[in-house]
């Protein structure tokens, strides 16, 4: 038996497969050049967005800036007895006018917090006489000047104004007697913290800058807080 | 050994009155930062204006009258930035008291329509408020008031508050708020990378410009709070840096 050897014809090289889109793409100069130019102006652009912009660290681990010409009297024991002073001796009571809360405060705890009705911030304008009103409950510090139970109102003119009713002669024909409900907290200016009528609305914006509360936190707020506290609204 | 003892007892002596020092230091650094803060807050106290407290530590804002804090703004984060070009790396507050420039628009204020009730409706209203104000029990409801009809309005105009924003105080100094949800979804992830571009070639162009990169303080809290705290900002509303030393 002999071996046979048997010469085989050589293969034919292998068929290149044809090249993708973006291969011929990238086999010409130009777009190569522009793909490039274009990696390069992100890679710049990025480079000076990192290169101007910050370094940061937690804001807990930052230095003060100590002013060291502050006067020699100013000892720091007599300074914290003044911010202390600041702070109000008995309750306090914080009105958060944009959210419709009334919160009942002592040395920084909530005694009680309720849900209110504050100002629409709207405005009422009256063509007849040209005059402007701003339903606004005002921002800042005031305090309970007086108080009073089973309160009577005596309606501004901006009430006849808004439900289209003639000014009346008489003033006497102004007093209402049932929309502050049983209490009234005296702030100035007209503005009140008082009851409503409309218990529905409380949550909402709806007063005229008076703050209006439910009948049960009303009853609480207006036997703990005496005439002379301090009322934060904001 | 007999010559190692003294030579130990005196690197002992050494090292006891260097940490006595440095904690003398720290201390007298200590008293020194609460005064000039102290000092700072009396002034602002004293204005009867709102004022606000950036606490780093907490890390809070709040806001404040008179001495009183009316509202805490608890932060999720915050950050100190100083501007590469502009040498960062010197980790101080560039003051203590800043005030606030930036214009703080105008809200949106909505017109009261004048009630146009029918006599109906007046009637029964008025006859529910003699009830109410003789301590009787009213029977039906009260029409809707002008008040009750723009309410919406009120809490669009909320809505619509900015929740991310960019405030700039005297001396140099920006605040940058973040309104954002604590779980970051893709988008708001995104919006921090196209946030920090922006930043970069912002302190970019201010550095070529030769103008001053201030300092950047970046808080980020709830989206509702962010909105809250745009709400509350005053003109010329001061800021003040607690920070007290770590440690």
């Amino acid at each position: 038996m002999t071996d046979t050897i048997q010469q085989t014809e050589p293969l034919p090289p292998a068929a290149e497969p044809a090249p993708g889109p973006l291969m011929r793409a990238w086999r010409s100069a130009s777009v190569r050049y522009a793909l490039l130019g274009v990696a390069g102006a992100v890679l710049v652009t990025l480079s000076l967005a990192w290169l101007g912009g910050y370094s940061y660290v937690a804001a807990a681990d930052v230095a003060s800036a100590v002013t060291s010409d502050l006067p020699s009297k100013n000892d720091l024991k007599q300074l914290e007895k003044k911010m202390a002073a600041l702070q109000p001796r008995g309750v306090y009571i914080v009105v958060d006018a944009s959210q419709n809360r009334l919160r009942l405060m002592k040395n920084d705890t909530v005694l009680r917090e309720a849900v209110v009705s504050a100002g629409t911030g709207a405005v009422l304008k009256d063509e007849k006489s040209g005059r402007t009103w701003v339903f606004e409950t005002p921002r800042g510090v005031r305090v309970v000047r007086t108080k009073k139970t089973n309160p009577c109102w005596t309606r501004p003119d901006w009430d006849y104004v808004e439900n289209g009713e003639p000014l009346p002669r008489n003033w006497r024909d102004r007093i209402d007697c049932a929309a502050l409900g049983d209490y009234a907290l005296y702030l100035g200016d007209g503005y009140m913290i008082h009851g409503t009528l409309y218990e529905r609305s409380l949550g909402l914006s709806v007063t005229h800058g008076c703050v209006r509360v439910g009948a049960e936190d009303l009853e609480a707020v207006y036997k703990a807080a005496p005439v002379g506290t301090k009322v934060y609204l904001y | 050994m007999k010559h190692s003892i003294p030579l130990l007892a005196i690197l002992g002596l050494f090292a006891a009155t260097a940490t006595a020092t440095a904690t003398g230091d720290d201390a007298a650094d200590a008293v020194l930062e609460r005064r000039s803060f102290v000092t700072e807050e009396l002034t602002a106290a004293k204005s009867q204006d709102f004022y606000l407290v950036f606490d780093g530590s907490a890390p809070a804002l709040d806001l404040k009258i008179e001495g009183v804090r009316v509202h805490r703004f608890a932060l999720d984060k915050a950050e100190f930035g100083q501007s590469r070009l502009a040498g960062a790396g010197q980790r101080q507050w560039p003051g203590v008291s800043f005030s606030l420039v930036s214009e703080i628009p105008e809200p949106d204020r909505p017109q009261v329509e004048i009630q146009q009730a029918d006599e109906t409706d007046k009637k029964q209203d008025e006859s529910i408020r003699q009830a109410m104000a003789k301590g009787q029990k009213p029977a039906g409801e009260l029409s809707q008031t002008a008040g009750e009809k723009i309410a919406r309005l009120y809490q669009e105009d909320n809505a619509a508050a900015p929740m991310t924003f960019r405030l700039q105080f005297e001396p140099d100094m920006v605040l940058v708020v973040r309104g954002e949800p604590r779980a970051m979804d893709l988008g708001s992830r995104l919006r921090r990378v196209k946030y920090t571009l922006q930043e970069g070639w912002q302190g970019f162009y201010l550095w070529l410009t030769g103008k001053t990169v201030a300092t950047r303080v970046v808080v980020y809290l709830p989206p509702e709070d962010a909105r809250r705290l745009f709400k509350v900002l005053t003109p010329e509303i001061r800021l003040l840096v607690y920070a007290p030393p770590a440690g």
